[in-house]
């Protein structure tokens, strides 16, 4: 190594041993703090809820929604200013009828950032009406700006409830479902619910022994349903309800 | 210029390959210089879970230019992986590979050939627990069992005494399948782990029935725990081993356990029994089964994966099924490993009180079919109409009966063992005699074609207690030899008992 070598390595060590010492900046975050409908778990851009899998003299039930923040937690709680979004259209959900309204002591506590927080869960509580034995309303809720956020990510500032009483066909039940139970009905439904006891309708049922076990059982209880009070029939009075 | 390189130096390789091999080479025949077993393997071995197996096969040359393997292959198991056992010359293993029949192959090379010898043998691994006698047994308003392990020694009580608990009431009987349980334990922490293809015993007494592990005999599920449904009444009247698992008769119900890959080792919902009365008897078909209506008198086949039970579907030659008759028995005719082969039932007509035997073919109710076939009507003066118990002779396949005898053996109940010869409806009576004080309670042909298992039992009763005699055949004919091979006793009064061997799968 020749000595202008040397001197040239020896330089440039120096130079990097005082750049390590300098104190490093960073860069805060501080933008705006907004909140934003999570998406993810069971939760996505909506949902339905219906009173059909409630037990028959349940008048309400509650959902909750997992909110989530985008900037800073702060010191203190902050409110969240959730709103009805589609008031007043065609089969709407009104405050008061079909759900506690967001203004009501019961939910408006509720509505808030805990202090150091980074998401809250909030209810919506949902009220049973005769009418949703045959109707469906839909219950769209948004967060809006105030003085503590601002605008969050658009496409997830709004959520849809669907809220009714009547049946809705499980996805997996042309998968397992009719092997163990035949076509899906809404008084098949209720029957499984209440005389068999099987409430699990968002689970596959891929399991081939479960399946011959509720086939089964369905059977024998439907069988004893109709020597106390006949044949069980779908809303159209025509339909049969049996089992494979 | 690098043109013509190329082709000068292609020119010298043609050349060079002309040039003929004048190499002086010695061929010598692949015997001369493979390793040489000079004393073999023999035919079959027998290992028991947990004790050393030593096989010491001697080398004509050995050294360290030589390298061994002993290699294990699950037989008819694909749940069992293969293994490495050995790595020396001498095998000298700690038994862990599960319970089960392997082929055994040992293997040995010499390094500086390449080349290798084999020898195949067989190897059956199993618990204590894997070969003997389990004598269900009743005493002071308790069931249990009594087990005679492979060296002859009884083990009184053992259920008892290997979970410190036996069942209330009057044993009935008793069920072993080797592979067919699948169950999950839950450890401390909450770790839930499946375990797949378990080897299990369950055994049952008119008020109660509990599953155990067929490896150690501890106890797996009690009756709370052996349901997807615990049913509403406890009165079991018997469990069998199936095919694909268990069936277990309950208040005049049928439940199974049919392992489809997701069992957790509890039995399903009953089937129907609509105005059934069944017989508490049943022949078993893979993983169907036969059972009788004792209200109509006719015969009735069940398949797990088929809701109802098959009553009126016959090949076009049979056409019917019977009715109005009284069953005298029903029972499966053992075969390979693996399952039954065809099953009988005699049977006597409520109205002309004609005793009939036939063969029934249990293995088809699965593709809808309830298949009867060859009808004997017992001739006056034949004593088999009068039998209490009853077995037959083991063997045969689906395609052919000829690896077995078409006899059914059966007693009266007093002290003596007969039997009727299907092939040319001739009867052989005292074919054995116990002493005059002695009463046959069950009797039973442990068969095996493939692992040659060719035992008779007699089971008797004297003053409320048990005695087992255990019988060669006479060559290779029904006849049983007079003189017993081996005797056993012990306290408390018999019903049945089943045969486990290591190399069969389930018991009937």
């Amino acid at each position: 190594m020749t000595r202008n070598t040397t001197l040239n390595t020896l330089l440039l060590a120096a130079l990097l041993a005082g750049a390590a010492c300098e104190n490093t900046v960073v860069n805060r975050y501080e933008s705006p703090a907004s909140l934003y409908f999570y998406r993810g778990g069971s939760q996505v851009d909506s949902t339905s809820y219906s009173f059909f899998f409630a037990a028959p003299s349940a008048v309400e039930d509650t959902l909750w929604l997992d909110i989530r923040l985008t900037g800073i937690p702060a010191g203190e709680a902050r409110p969240i200013s959730l709103v009805q979004l589609n008031a007043g259209e065609t089969n709407a959900a009104r405050a008061g009828t079909h759900y506690v309204g967001l203004d009501d002591p019961r939910v408006a506590p509720a509505l808030v950032l805990p202090a150091s927080a980074t998401s809250a869960v909030v209810p919506v509580i949902l009220l049973r009406t005769p009418e949703m034995d045959t109707a469906a309303f839909r219950l769209a809720l948004g967060i809006v700006p105030d003085d503590h956020f601002v605008e969050g990510i658009k496409d997830r500032a709004s959520f849809v409830i669907s809220i009714t009483a009547t049946a809705e066909k499980p996805a997996a039940w042309d998968r397992y479902y009719d092997t163990a139970f035949g076509p899906w009905g809404q008084e098949k439904m209720r029957f499984l619910i209440e005389h068999v006891g099987y409430t699990a309708f968002d689970e596959s049922l891929a399991n081939a022994d479960m399946r011959v076990f509720l086939n089964l059982k369905a059977r024998e209880k439907l069988a004893a349903y109709e020597a106390e009070h006949g044949p069980l029939y779908e809303a159209d009075n025509i339909t049969r309800v049996t089992f494979p | 210029m690098k043109t013509r390189y190329t082709l000068a130096l292609a020119a010298l390789l043609l050349a060079s390959s002309c040039v003929e091999d004048t190499g002086n080479y010695t061929y010598e025949a692949p015997d001369a210089v493979a390793p040489v077993i000079l004393s073999g393997l023999e035919a079959s071995y027998e290992a028991i879970s947990l004790e050393q197996l030593v096989i010491d096969p001697e080398m004509k040359e050995d050294g360290d230019h030589f390298e061994y393997a002993w290699y294990a292959y699950p037989i008819n198991h694909t749940a069992i992986p293969y293994d490495t056992i050995g790595r020396a010359r001498k095998l000298d293993y700690t038994v862990t590979i599960p319970s089960g029949t392997y082929t055994l192959i040992f293997k040995a090379t010499d390094k500086r050939h390449g080349t290798s010898v084999y020898q195949r043998t067989q190897l059956s691994v199993s618990s204590i627990f894997g070969k003997g006698y389990y004598v269900n047994k009743s005493e002071n308003g308790r069931g249990d069992v009594d087990f005679i392990d492979r060296n002859g020694t009884l083990h009184p009580n053992l259920l008892k005494q290997v979970n410190g608990d036996d069942l209330p009431g009057t044993a009935v009987r008793s069920a072993y399948v080797s592979n067919k349980y699948y169950y999950e334990t839950t450890d401390a922490a909450g770790v839930t782990t499946r375990l797949l293809a378990q080897p299990a015993f369950l055994f049952c007494t008119d008020q109660d029935m509990r599953v155990y592990h067929g490896d150690n005999m501890n106890l797996l599920k009690s009756w709370d725990e052996a349901f997807l449904e615990v049913p509403a009444v406890k009165r079991p009247q018997g469990v069998w081993a199936t095919g694909g698992g268990f069936m277990l008769m309950n208040d005049n119900a049928l439940h199974f356990i049919h392992n489809n890959g997701y069992t957790v080792g509890q039995f399903g919902y009953h089937f129907p029994s609509g105005d059934y009365r069944y017989a508490a008897q049943a022949a078993i078909g893979s993983s169907g089964c036969c059972v009788f209506d004792e209200n109509a008198g006719t015969f009735l086949g069940y398949y797990p994966a088929h809701n109802t039970p098959y009553t009126d579907v016959y090949p076009a030659y049979v056409g019917h099924n019977y009715v109005n008759q009284e069953l005298l028995w029903l029972g499966s005719r053992h075969f390979y490993d693996i399952s039954s082969t065809n099953a009988y039932a005699i049977i006597r007509d409520k109205g002309d009180d004609a005793v009939r035997v036939f063969t029934l073919w249990p293995h088809y109710i699965q593709s809808n079919l309830f298949v009867f076939e060859t009808e004997y009507l017992i001739n006056p003066g034949i004593g088999i109409g009068d039998g209490k118990v009853f077995t037959c002779h083991g063997g045969g396949n689906v395609s052919t009966i000829s690896a077995g005898h078409p006899v059914i053996y059966y007693s009266t109940g007093d002290n003596r063992v007969h039997y009727y010869n299907l092939a040319n409806q001739i009867e052989r009576r005292d074919a054995v005699t116990l002493p005059a004080d002695e009463r046959v309670v069950y009797i039973h042909h442990a068969y095996d074609y493939y692992y040659q298992v060719n035992i008779f039992s007699i089971l008797a009763e004297k003053n409320g207690n048990w005695k087992l005699y255990t019988h060669d055949m006479v060559g290779s004919t029904p006849d049983i030899q007079a003189t017993p091979a081996a005797t056993y006793s012990g306290t408390g009064t018999p019903v049945n008992l089943i045969y486990r061997h290591p190399d069969t799968k389930l018991t009937y």
